[in-house]
This record gives C-alpha cells, structure tokens and sequence, in this order.
C-alpha cells in the first residue's frame, strides 16, 4: 500500500467530512434552530450533486467520456470554471426549495409538513429513477471531473475544507442574530413569535430556501470528488444520517452538527469497515452501520436531548464593540455585564 | 384601506361574529375602545371573551363583521401585521419560549431590530447591534420592574407559572404596544406582585397605552378599568363603569348572581 494510496484515503475523509459538515449545518438551522421537519432533506443534498455534477462533467469528447462509451447519453455539454458550478448547484437547491416550500405552505412546521416531506423524497425519487432523460435514471450519472484535474488532489480538498468554513461562518453569524433568536422563538411557539410580530410563514420559508441551498452546495461539493452520483447515492436512510449528526452533536449547535457530521457520517462508517467480515452474513457488517446510528440516536434523544454540545445562550457581551470588550478584559471586569 | 372612526376611539369593532360549527361564539358583537382607556371584559364561562379577544389580536378569524384598529381595517389582517402596528395580544396560557432565557425571550419582541431580517442580520451588524445594546438596557429595567432580573439568564421553561405571566407581561410590553390585549393577566400571580401588575398596567395607560382585559376577578376589573363590557352568551349585554354594572338587574341575573 503506496503512500499515495494513503493520503488518498485520508482525502476522501476529509472532503466526505467537508460535505456532511455543510449539510448538517443546514440541517441544523432549518431543524435544530427553526424546528421545521424536512424528511426529504438529502433531496435537496442530491439536487445539488446532480446540477453540481453535469455543470462540470463537459465536452462528451473527453477521454472519460470515451471509455464510458454508450453509457454516456447525459451531461450539458457545460464545463463552468470551478466556484461556478457549486453555487449554481446552491441556487438549483434553493429554488427546489422555493417550490417544495410553495406546495407545504402553511404546514411547513406541523405534522402534515413532516409527512409531506416525505411524500415529496419518495415522488421525487421515484421520478428520477425512472426518468432517464434528466439524470439518466438509475444509471445515474458519472465521469464527473475532480477540479483543478486529478493531479491537484489536495487543492479540493482545501476548497472543500474553505466550503465548510464559509459555511460555518454563515451558520454562526445567523445564529447568533436576531434573526436567529426569531427562528428558535418560532420553534419554541410559532403562535407567540406571531403574535409578537414575527412573520412566521416568511421566516420558515426563507430558512428552508436557504439550508436546502446550503444541502445542495453541500452535495456540489462531494459530487465533483466521487466523480459520480445516482439514485443509490441518496436513499431515504441518509436523510436519517443527518437528522443523526444533528441531534448527536446537539441541535442548534453548529460546532455540535459538524461534529456529528464527522461521528456518524464519517467516523462511525469507517469503523465498520473494520470490524471482521461474517462469511455466513455478508451484509451484516455493513449494516450494522445503520444499527449503530439508529441506536445512537434514540440513545441520545433519551439520555442527553441536548446532544454533546448543547445550544448556548446568548452571550450578551457580544453585543459591546470589540474595544469595549478588549478595555473590560483588561480592568478585570469581565462577566459584570453578562 | 381607511376606515374613518370616533377620533378617540383606538379599536371598533362592528357586528363581529365566529361560529364554531353551530356554536355562536361571538354573536354580533359590536364594541368601541377609546385611546388611552382600559376597557374590562368580563361575563361567565362561554360568554366569549376569549374568542373575541382572539378574533381582534387575529389568530381567529371572524365569521363576519369589521374591526377597525387605529383607522384601518385589520379584520384580514395576519397576526404579525397587526402586531407590527402595535396590536398584541398575550394568552390565557403560558406563551414563553421554554429554551430561550428569559433576557432573550425579552429581546425576541424588539419590532425595530435591523436584524430582524436575514440579510439584515448578516450585513447590518453594527446597526442591529447598536440597536440591541440600547434595547438590553430597556429590557433589563423592565425584568427589574417585574422581579424577574435575577432569572434573566436561566431558561423560561424552568419558571413558575406565576413568573412565566409576568415573563409574557414584559415582552408584550417590550414591543411598545398600543393596544394591549391582555388574557386574565393576574392569574396565577401572588397578591403582591398582582399589585404591582395592576400599577405598571396603570402606568402604561397613563403613558399613552390602551389595554383590553379579560379577567375574572372583579376587584382586579374595579380597580383597574375605566369601563367594562359584560357579555353573555356571546354577545354585549351591557357596558359602563363598574359601579353602573354592579347595580344593573340584568347583569346580576346573567352573571353576578
């Protein structure tokens, strides 16, 4: 086993944490912060790595192409220089987003909505695997060129790495304004932020257009490295993984979701891989995968709903400008005016 | 849409009525709420207090009829406009965001905040955050004037039901009401600090606001209105001071027994 190979694998894990980072820091806003129950939440992570995908995958004149031969009937013929392609994708996860939000309306919140939503994931699935012109069916489509080509490996891995921390970066910033306190309000007592003046509607829908955005970035950016994507890559149970991440690492903590993304949606998965492989049961082992999240899940949602790191509280001296805040460091003072 | 009104009327409502299936909740109601007054809603379980509290603050919708707030015609208004132009109800039961502190749950009625939209909230930060240094510090005297500035940290799920009222109170207050619809505000709160309720009520009326009360005890009513509304069986049976209302044969035999 070559270094190469090596450092290959540790590429992956980090790009495939990059990803589930950004997509459970969605997650986290539209369910952590705002309590909206989306179940078809890796429809708007798949939307993004197939828009993602046939933006970059090119000219049918390519030597992947080629070798792929017949197999080859998709792709734009479309090859947009690199941070075009995930934001167009961010912008196909929006708009989906837009209309699947138009279709729930006012149950974007309640019981029929979850369900909905789940109804949406299995006509939405259903349709592109059956439907062979648009994303070549379950076939799905491959090919997908890695970024600044196969020689500059490291470079994605560092744009991915810059995806996540700009996503961080909007997450914390959200969460931590008064928009974000208006979203946990809603999620608190929808009736109540209302009745304060909160447009409930206004907000659910413009949190839910922007995290299914940031799920569709989220799947630009692992589509272009795993250079394929089909109907096997998003079934249900991965809406699941997300849902897990964010509850193990605590709901509406953004630190929390990256790090249950990189528990369950990495660790836990590689760790499988280890265990031995049961010669009467072939499929065990990787099964057990989904045991484990399963039972992780419940596990916290029993013993510690709150997940390994918890919401935090505003932290009011935050509110001071940063000069203020340096000069009561220095007096001492600190904490006084919490 | 303009509606033109009594100049000292804030609130008129005509001939507003809600079925529930074939229950007349609200019957033809018509009431007049003058500017700077508070106006006592009293009467027996059922009578439909609530539902036309309900019905004005906008989580009801009426069956039929027209209210008017401040000259314009709000009867299709959502909740949140109405509460932007400075309508807002608090509830019969608690209304706290349980994992909010009760500091947050103050400032989550700041109507003004810039940061009250998403872009607002990324681009304007100096804005939003000048904002709310000037807001905490009104929050915070408020929670001082409502004893509840030791809990301003804790969360407001772990409150007593009686600080939770007051912890409504606050807010409602907290967004600069006009018109402050209150539900049995004094429920559940100890007679001192029921007193003290009474006084911040009476010194917003004097500051310019106006309130509607629902409440069941009359010495709360007595002290604090300036007219009442009896109603019975979903409709107005009758209106006037206290003292007018105690003495009236009909609403002895409807109500006061």
């Amino acid at each position: 086993m070559g270094g190469w190979q090596v450092s290959f694998y540790i590429y992956t894990l980090v790009i495939f944490g990059c990803s589930f980072g950004i997509a459970a820091l969605g997650l986290n806003l539209q369910y952590g912060l705002t309590g909206t129950l989306n179940f078809a939440y890796v429809l708007f992570y798949s939307i993004g790595a197939y828009i993602g995908g046939m933006v970059a995958l090119g000219s049918q004149n390519t030597p992947i192409a080629q070798s792929l031969g017949e197999q080859f009937a998709f792709g734009l013929n479309l090859s947009l220089p690199y941070p075009l392609g995930p934001l167009v994708a961010a912008l196909a996860g929006g708009v989906l987003a837009a209309l699947v939000g138009l279709v729930l309306k006012r149950s974007l919140r309640d019981d029929f909505g979850a369900l909905a939503t789940v109804a949406i994931f299995l006509v939405a699935y259903t349709l592109a695997g059956a439907l062979t012109p648009v994303f070549n069916g379950y076939n799905g489509i491959a090919g997908i060129p890695i970024p600044f080509g196969d020689q500059n490996t490291l470079l994605y891995v560092f744009v991915a790495v810059g995806w996540l921390a700009l996503s961080f970066v909007l997450a914390t910033a959200l969460a931590r304004s008064p928009y974000g306190r208006r979203m946990r309000a809603i999620r608190e007592q929808p009736e109540a932020a209302e009745a304060l003046g909160i447009p409930i509607f206004r907000t659910r829908i413009t949190v839910f257009i922007v995290t299914n955005a940031l799920a569709a970035l989220a799947g630009a950016v692992l589509v272009v490295f795993v250079s394929g994507w089909s109907p096997l890559s998003w079934q249900f149970p991965e809406t699941l993984v997300f849902f897990s991440a964010v509850i193990v690492g605590g709901r509406g903590n953004n630190l929390g979701a990256v790090v249950g993304a990189v528990l369950i949606g990495v660790a836990l998965q590689q760790a499988v891989l280890f265990l031995p492989a049961i010669p009467s049961a072939p499929t065990l082992v990787p099964a057990l995968q989904w045991v484990v999240t399963g039972v992780l899940t419940i596990a916290f949602l029993w013993f510690r709903p709150s997940g390994l790191l918890p919401e935090r509280k505003t932290n009011w001296r935050s509110l001071e400008p940063l000069s203020a805040r340096m000069r009561g460091l220095r007096i001492g003072d600190r904490g006084k005016g919490r | 849409m303009t509606v033109a009104g009594p100049d000292d009327a804030i609130l008129t409502c005509v001939n507003v009525s809600r079925f529930f299936g074939g229950v007349r909740a609200v019957d033809q109601c018509s009431l007049t709420v003058q500017r700077g007054s508070i106006t006592g809603l009293i009467g027996p379980n059922g009578a439909g207090k609530s539902t036309l509290l309900a019905t004005i603050g906008g989580a009801i919708s009426p069956s039929s009829g027209t209210i008017v707030f401040d000259g314009r015609d709000v009867t299709h208004a959502p909740v949140h406009v109405r509460a932007g132009q400075g309508l807002i109800r608090t509830f019969q039961l608690g209304s706290e965001f349980p994992r909010l502190t009760v500091l947050e749950n103050m400032m989550v009625a700041c109507q003004e905040d810039p940061g009250s939209t998403l872009l607002g909230s990324l681009l304007r930060r100096r804005r939003w955050k000048a904002y709310e240094r000037e807001r905490l510090a009104e929050a915070r005297g408020l929670l001082v004037e409502f004893q509840l500035d030791k809990l301003q940290n804790e969360y407001a799920g772990n409150l007593s039901g009686g600080q939770k009222r007051l912890l409504e109170l606050a807010r409602a207050v907290m967004t600069k009401p006009r018109l402050l619809l209150l539900d049995e505000p004094t429920v559940g709160i100890n007679p001192l600090l029921r007193k003290r309720v009474l006084d911040i009520l009476l010194g917003m009326r004097s500051s310019g606001v106006t309130c509607v009360v629902v409440e069941h005890a009359l010495d709360v009513v007595e002290q604090l209105c300036d007219s009442v509304v009896v109603m019975v069986a979903g409709t107005v049976l009758r209106r006037g001071t206290m003292q007018e209302i105690q003495r009236d044969e009909h609403v002895i035999a409807a109500y006061l027994g």
